[in-house]
């Protein structure tokens, strides 16, 4: 049974040691610096509802989204014009039932990650489909949902092992899987967080530094970040600290409770939802559960903000209350989705400014 | 049974567990309500005067409901196709129109349909939460509710001792 009178404890142990001596990032004031809007297009088929994060491949032509509604992958241009969709819908050869994972690499080659038929495919931008592979058919453990990330030929997915599903602290968070649905390495352990966030949540965001190897993980429910070695997949840091305004659940959430229920308690709670690295900064995106979105599961209902670390250091350099939703960053730019609706989707392009204090 | 759900489909628990919660709430005060409840309701987010509602099958869910929700709502849709005794409608809470024509344009439903673009169902409290069926009997009266998941087969909602 998880007391709420440990959970406190627990923090304050966690922010006393979290606390640094003064350094030169503490003089640091970031500023969030609008450059531009974009509103795509729509055309047929319509998308309907995409989901608050999307890719940029990797010379920030294409744009590329999944429609929950659809289960589809559409691309648009950086001007907002549609392109094309990917995949079919169905179990055909290039029949996709749902998305449960995607990415692209930097030769523009697209994964999906298929739950439904636990298979692979692997397409071209252009909607060809180069691979289809099992993926996932005999494994102990599930993956967090669109949590997978094209590393070096290979897709690193956060995990959790079954038999940890209800104490998910004592859980590996990582899997390293070929594209042939072999199992090449199952790696690190849960945030120990997740002994204290009255959830749990077992959804980690990962984000891959390709320059050092290193990949980042972060629990939706906790407010710290792990850093693993791809090169020999050890813990390297614990990095965050906890703080006035990540909230964690004063009551204990746990599947026997009504949906109401549930809902009541999560609300004014925060979520670690997206990690995001730019040259200078590991950005965390934190959203607060409100009333208004369990109402209405509308996405710009949730409050969001913006951590922004030193990447060097891994030290807190400012938290950054944003209006809109990060839904992916590249070359230093931030993507915010300015507006849902599907008849007029907007895409906000932001630099990071830092100014000495 | 739960042991089986995990094992095969983890992507569905994960979204139970953090935004759904698995068991109903109780339904007592949401069976008290009757048909003209109902009727305002309908008519507040349709900006229509409606019909009577007597031997009616709501059927009220998010745009963003998982599978077992939609299959269970294409069941509902044939049967609508061949019953002309219970009438079936589909209430969407969703804020964009376009999300919900989309919507039903991929599951294949054309169901009457009223679009709830601001949750107006649960600030009134006339269900706890969604997916949620109710059916309304010949009398007026708010006879059974129960949740749109596929565990159910439709013609056991619609049959009373």
């Amino acid at each position: 049974m998880k007391i709420y009178i440990n959970s406190i404890v627990f923090l304050v142990l966690l922010v006393s040691c979290s606390e640094k001596e003064t350094n030169s990032t503490e003089n640091e004031v970031i500023n969030i610096n609008h450059l531009k809007s974009v509103v795509l297009k729509q055309s047929k088929p319509l998308f309907g509802k995409f989901y608050e994060r999307f890719k940029i491949t990797g010379d920030g032509e294409y744009w590329i989204f999944v429609d929950r509604m659809r289960d589809k992958i559409f691309v648009f241009d950086k001007e907002g014009q549609y392109i094309n969709t990917i995949s079919e819908s169905g179990r055909g050869p290039r029949g996709i039932v749902s998305i449960d994972g995607f990415d692209v690499n930097e030769n523009n080659e697209v994964f999906i990650y298929d739950a439904s038929q636990r298979m692979l495919k692997i397409y071209t931008l252009d909607d060809e489909l180069i691979s289809s592979n099992n993926f996932l058919e005999k494994v102990n453990f599930g993956t967090t949902p669109l949590e997978m990330l094209w590393y070096e030929g290979k897709v690193l997915t956060s995990i959790i092992e079954n038999e940890f599903m209800f104490e998910p602290q004592n859980s590996k968070v990582l899997a390293l899987i070929k594209t042939d649905g072999e199992i090449d390495t199952v790696f690190g352990r849960f945030d120990p967080f997740a002994e204290h966030d009255n959830t749990y949540s077992f959804f980690n965001n990962i984000t891959i530094d390709d320059s050092s190897n290193v990949v980042f993980t972060s629990l939706s429910s906790s407010p710290f970040i792990q850093v693993f070695d791809l090169n020999n997949f050890s813990k390297e840091s614990y990095i965050g600290a906890k703080n006035s305004t990540f909230k964690v659940p004063e009551k204990e959430i746990s599947a026997n409770l009504s949906i109401d229920e549930v809902n009541r308690r999560s609300v004014n709670t925060s979520r670690a939802v997206n990690l995001f690295l730019t040259d200078d900064y590991i950005v965390q995106h934190i959203q607060t559960l409100t009333e208004e979105w369990f109402l209405t599961t509308d996405y710009s209902s949730k409050a969001n903000s913006l951590i922004f670390y030193d990447r060097i250091t891994g030290e807190i350099v400012q938290e950054v209350p944003v209006e809109h939703s990060l839904g992916s960053v590249r070359d230093d730019k931030l993507y915010f989705i300015e507006d849902f609706n599907p008849d007029n989707y907007t895409i906000g392009v932001y630099e990071i400014v830092t100014d000495q204090k | 049974m739960k042991s089986s759900l995990i094992k095969n489909n983890l992507v569905l628990l994960c979204l139970c567990v953090l935004f759904s919660g698995c068991k109903p709430s109780s339904n007592e005060m949401y069976l008290n309500k009757t048909e003209d409840d109902w009727k305002a309701y309908l008519s507040e987010i349709s900006g229509k005067q409606e019909p009577s509602l007597k031997n009616t099958v709501l059927l009220v869910l998010k745009s963003s409901e998982c599978s077992p929700a939609l299959n269970e709502l294409k069941s509902w849709n044939a049967l609508d196709e061949t019953n002309s005794e219970v009438k079936v409608k589909l209430v969407v809470v969703e804020r964009y129109a376009t999300t919900t024509k989309v919507l039903l344009e991929q599951e294949g439903i054309n169901l009457p349909m009223y679009q709830d673009s601001i949750a107006l169902v649960l600030r009134k409290e006339l269900l706890p939460a969604t997916p949620i069926k109710v059916f309304i009997d010949d009398k007026g009266k708010v006879k059974r509710l129960a949740a749109i998941d596929s565990r159910t087969k439709i013609e056991d909602f619609l049959t009373f001792n």
